[in-house]
């Protein structure tokens, strides 16, 4: 029943979309009559311009495939505010946390509950593989789960991939519904969590679904517990997720427009794979 | 019939050269990416220098494989027409400086890393790309595609293939770069731009 109405949410909030992208689509249209203008009247272009122009259809702004749907201004405004609380909140809170963390583990450890968490998320992989026809990823996926699950200890190790070169494919729903051809809808930075789209929010809802410590599996037993688990995951990645975020904010001028770039670009390239 | 014959025979010929040609590029483009690389490992590993040598003789071994002019002008895209002589001079100068203190961070992370290309493909006569992987000892990998264009004239003390954007996980560093500096110029003049890249 939740899953339902899930669904009719994120359903509401794509048509909001839709109708967005028509007027932008009104609008880009007058861009490009006005482009025409300006290119008529640049016909005296430099040899170094017509250079830089053999180079413009790979970087065009308004014709690349991640930026085609996520400019939703009215969210602008909200985002922003996000994605500087959710800074304040990684440089001030998470990264005390991950430094104090790992003066009390040794990486060995963090590597390996993180192995089992991943480990743990195999229904969600398998199913986004299947679901996309992607026939011999999962069954790959499907012998990784196997040997991890048992040679490598319920996962705390990953001899697979290690000692048998096997790989992994992880997908989610989000990716399954970019194969299927869904739009990005709106691009939104989550508190906390970080930059997403409609269409990945409604894939994580989807995700949540089959994680086997969602609390109606019985693996976990209320929602407190599904929580602590979940921070505690989080925790335990943070020595690695603060330092490749600290990396990344070196290339940021301004960051909200930076982060949302690099997250669009990043599932792009994740559901043509 | 026989002229037939012989302009099918003109066509295959000439279709063979161009594809071994292209195959000479992409090989070539190939084997000064892998040299550069080799060196830069090289470099990373040597315990005998500091690491401030370290990055600075990185930035040297490295620097003749890039454009940062033309990397500079894509990331501005048709913001790069507003701005006068002077202003692209400093523009240039301060995204070079943006791009050696980028990359060496980065490369810090691939010490105990192998680089691996997985496979070339050329997009045009004068444009190939190298798809690589960077596998870590955990057998941890991510992928880097580092695409290449042969100018029309030899630049000074650069190689005769130049790399115009770097492609990490799937995102590049062209497009984010536009991305952002576009949404400051939106805002504000160059002269905001050029000074968040100085306090850089």
């Amino acid at each position: 029943m939740r899953f339902n109405i899930y669904i009719f949410v994120v359903i509401l909030l794509f048509a909001g979309c839709s109708n967005k992208q028509t007027n932008m689509n009104d609008t880009k249209q007058n861009n490009n009559i006005q482009k025409l203008d300006e290119n008529k009247t640049q016909k005296t272009q430099s040899k170094q311009d017509e250079f830089a122009d053999e180079f413009s259809d790979e970087f065009d702004d308004d014709n690349s495939n991640e930026n085609k749907e996520n400019n939703c201004m009215w969210l602008d405004g909200y985002n922003e505010v996000a994605t500087s609380f959710n800074d304040g909140f990684y440089i001030n809170v998470l990264t005390p946390v991950s430094k104090g963390y790992e003066t009390i583990t040794t990486k060995q450890i963090r590597v390996s509950i993180d192995n089992f968490f991943y480990n743990l998320l195999y229904t969600k992989r398998v199913i986004n593989n299947l679901l996309q026809l992607k026939f011999r990823k999962s069954l790959e996926e499907t012998g990784t789960f196997a040997i991890n699950t048992t040679f490598g200890l319920l996962g705390f190790f990953k001899p697979a991939q290690t000692m048998f070169d096997m790989k992994t494919h992880n997908e989610d729903f989000g990716q399954t519904l970019g194969f299927y051809g869904v739009g990005t809808g709106c691009h939104i930075v989550v508190p906390l969590l970080g930059p997403s789209n409609f269409r990945d929010l409604l894939g994580d809802f989807v995700d949540f679904e089959i994680d086997p410590i969602n609390p109606k599996y019985d693996i976990v037993k209320n929602y407190e517990q599904y929580v602590a688990i979940r921070l505690f995951k989080i925790i335990n990645e943070s020595p690695v997720k603060m330092k490749q975020y600290r990396q990344l904010k070196k290339d940021a001028l301004y960051l909200y427009p930076f982060l949302k770039n690099v997250y669009e670009q990043f599932r792009y390239n994740e559901v043509q794979k | 019939m026989k002229i037939l014959i012989n302009i099918n025979k003109i066509v295959l010929v000439g279709l063979l050269l161009v594809s071994v040609s292209f195959a000479d590029d992409t090989n070539t483009v190939k084997e000064l990416f892998e040299n550069t690389f080799e060196n830069t490992i090289k470099i990373l590993n040597d315990q005998t220098i500091s690491k401030e040598q370290k990055h600075s003789n990185i930035i040297k071994s490295s620097e003749q494989m890039f454009d940062f002019e033309l990397m500079a002008k894509l990331s501005m895209g048709k913001n790069w027409r507003k701005l006068n002589e002077t202003q692209q001079n400093e523009f240039v100068k301060l995204y070079k400086k943006k791009m050696q203190s980028s990359y060496s961070t980065k490369i810090d992370n691939f010490t105990d890393s192998n680089m691996n290309v997985k496979f070339t493909k050329q997009l045009k006569p004068n444009k190939v790309v190298i798809y690589s992987s960077i596998v870590d000892n955990a057998k941890n990998s991510f992928d880097v595609d580092f695409k290449f264009y042969k100018p029309d004239i030899d630049k000074k003390g650069k190689n005769s293939w130049l790399v115009y954007d770097v492609i990490i996980k799937g995102v590049s560093i062209i497009k984010s770069d536009r991305a952002q500096f576009g949404a400051i110029l939106n805002r504000g003049a160059v002269d905001n731009l050029m000074d968040k890249m100085r306090e850089q």
